[in-house]
């Protein structure tokens, strides 16, 4: 059984908020949309984002790191969110494990928002309705997109390229080998919603400078005896100097 | 030959890039700066530097790379403004002006100043408070905020992101003006040159290149006092008023591709 889901690496993440801002122009103008805004222009604006950026530090100065962390909806295997549906408007699809609402059958009554444990749920002020990242699913199952074109938004617009998208339950899946081989883990596991959406953890970086990197054994001009070859029309212009 | 991207040069003049097909050599050592300094120092003929800014250029046009104090903390009284300020862009606003739009506000309605918090602890700041920032230029009243993630000696903020009030066509209490702030009410843009008081005023740039010099600006930092105001200062004295045939703001707005306003205009 399929079951799309993102893997998103914390460890490239810098939090330009590409993917907040890609993901709601795409889902403002799609099946899920408008994301609506309230006071825009006003004082303390708020507004309907499937998909949020929190940046937190940890430990203590020097031994800091600044941690962006993106958070969306994480279409869990076993989503809390659809039993507690009085409506059966909160539903999880069978084809993919896409978790959605069905805004015609949504009355507002955010049980939904209360039973989510992540935070991953948006209210829309304006239709009285619950809304939340539908992982592109007007994108993913397009059949007019180009192929490559068929990801979620903010997997297309991510600059680092942080966020993997596929099946989490296809063994070979890029997803599954990130999350197999570089330690993907999901959010809270103890609340056994078995998350679809994984993130790969923060790496130490280190760098190691070895003798022959700081002297050269191999200076071609030693090797091969050449010189470059000179100019064609005089001195170059970064170079008439010397 | 391989030290050089042979491939790259014979492109890079075939495209037009560069004229010449010769390597592309990193220059450590500037033979243009050292031309600035010998005429600084008479030996070379040609355009000469003012006998006033002679001893400057010949100093700091080394056609070496080599440490100085930034000229404007030179000015400086170090142990009164004991911490450098700096700023960043936003990265969501990045290569972008338009931080009145109503997506990127919302990401940065307001910014803090970075205050590492042993640092801010020391002056009596708390996380989140009211303070005053003062440079030897002016001073500005901000928010607090405690970080880790920034050197004891250093403190930052978010640029671009404080507006006056009824700027951008935000509402004349939005939070940017009443709770954002800019830097530039610090820096200013002349050097004072205490060698050459009588002289024109210098720009506040470094040698070479004409950096800005904003990062060279030293500062205090202060709580304010319980019983002023809590917001930004300085502040408009009026709010700037609407351009004329300006269509009020919408209370709530939803944009749908093709449709425009998913809602209606509300007049507030």
């Amino acid at each position: 059984m399929t079951q799309l889901a993102l893997v998103i690496d914390l460890n490239v993440c810098v939090g330009c908020h590409a993917c907040v801002t890609s993901c709601k122009q795409w889902n403002t103008s799609g099946a899920a949309g408008p994301l609506v805004d309230d006071q825009p222009y006003g004082k303390d604006p708020s507004g309907t984002f499937f998909n949020r950026v929190q940046t937190f530090e940890v430990g203590e100065f020097p031994n800091t790191q600044t941690v962006h962390f993106p958070k969306s909806c994480l279409h869990c295997e076993d989503p809390p969110c659809v039993p507690v549906c009085p409506t059966g408007a909160s539903y999880k699809r069978v084809q993919d494990g896409i978790v959605l609402v069905d805004y015609d059958k949504c009355i507002g009554c955010k049980y939904c928002s209360w039973a989510c444990p992540y935070g991953a749920r948006e209210f829309d002020e304006e239709r009285k309705v619950m809304s939340k990242c539908t992982l592109c699913v007007d994108r993913v199952t397009s059949t007019t997109l180009p192929e490559p074109e068929r990801k979620p938004a903010c997997v297309l617009a991510c600059p680092a390229s942080a966020r993997l998208f596929g099946d989490v339950h296809d063994p070979d899946s890029a997803v599954s080998v990130a999350i197999r081989e570089r330690g993907g883990y999901p959010l809270m596991p103890e609340w056994n919603t078995r998350p679809a959406n994984h993130y790969l953890p923060r790496r130490r970086t280190q760098i190691t400078v070895h003798a022959e990197d700081l002297v050269r054994v191999d200076n071609p001009l030693k090797i091969d005896g050449q010189q470059p070859e000179l100019p064609q029309h005089g001195a170059g212009r970064e170079d008439y100097a010397t | 030959m391989r030290n050089w991207n042979d491939g790259y040069m014979r492109w890079a003049q075939g495209a037009g890039l560069r004229r010449d097909r010769d390597p592309i050599v990193i220059h450590l050592y500037s033979e243009f700066l050292q031309r600035f300094r010998l005429a600084a120092q008479g030996k070379h003929k040609g355009k000469q530097p003012p006998d006033r800014l002679r001893q400057r250029v010949q100093t700091y046009f080394d056609p070496l790379p080599f440490y100085y104090a930034p000229l404007e903390e030179q000015a400086t009284d170090t142990t009164r403004y004991p911490l450098n300020a700096v700023t960043q862009r936003p990265m969501a606003m990045y290569h972008s002006w338009d931080s009145q739009n109503a997506w990127l506000r919302q990401i940065h309605t307001y910014n803090f100043l970075m205050v590492n918090r042993r640092t801010a602890l020391a002056e009596g700041i708390a996380d989140g408070a009211w303070m005053w920032v003062e440079s030897p230029w002016g001073k500005v009243r901000c928010q607090c905020r405690h970080s880790e993630a920034v050197e004891p000696g250093t403190v930052w903020t978010w640029n671009a992101i404080g507006k006056a009030a009824g700027a951008w066509s935000l509402a004349p209490d939005a939070n940017e003006s009443r709770q954002g702030f800019l830097l530039n009410h610090l820096i200013r843009e002349e050097l004072p040159l205490q060698a050459a008081r009588a002289a024109p005023p210098s720009p506040t740039a470094t040698p070479s290149p004409a950096r800005p010099a904003w990062y060279d600006v030293r500062v205090r930092i202060y709580p304010a006092q319980a019983d002023e105001p809590g917001a930004s200062w300085p502040q408009a004295a009026q709010p700037m008023q609407p351009v004329p045939g300006m269509a009020a703001a919408p209370e709530r707005r939803g944009w749908m591709a093709g449709l425009g306003l998913g809602c209606k205009k509300v007049t507030r």
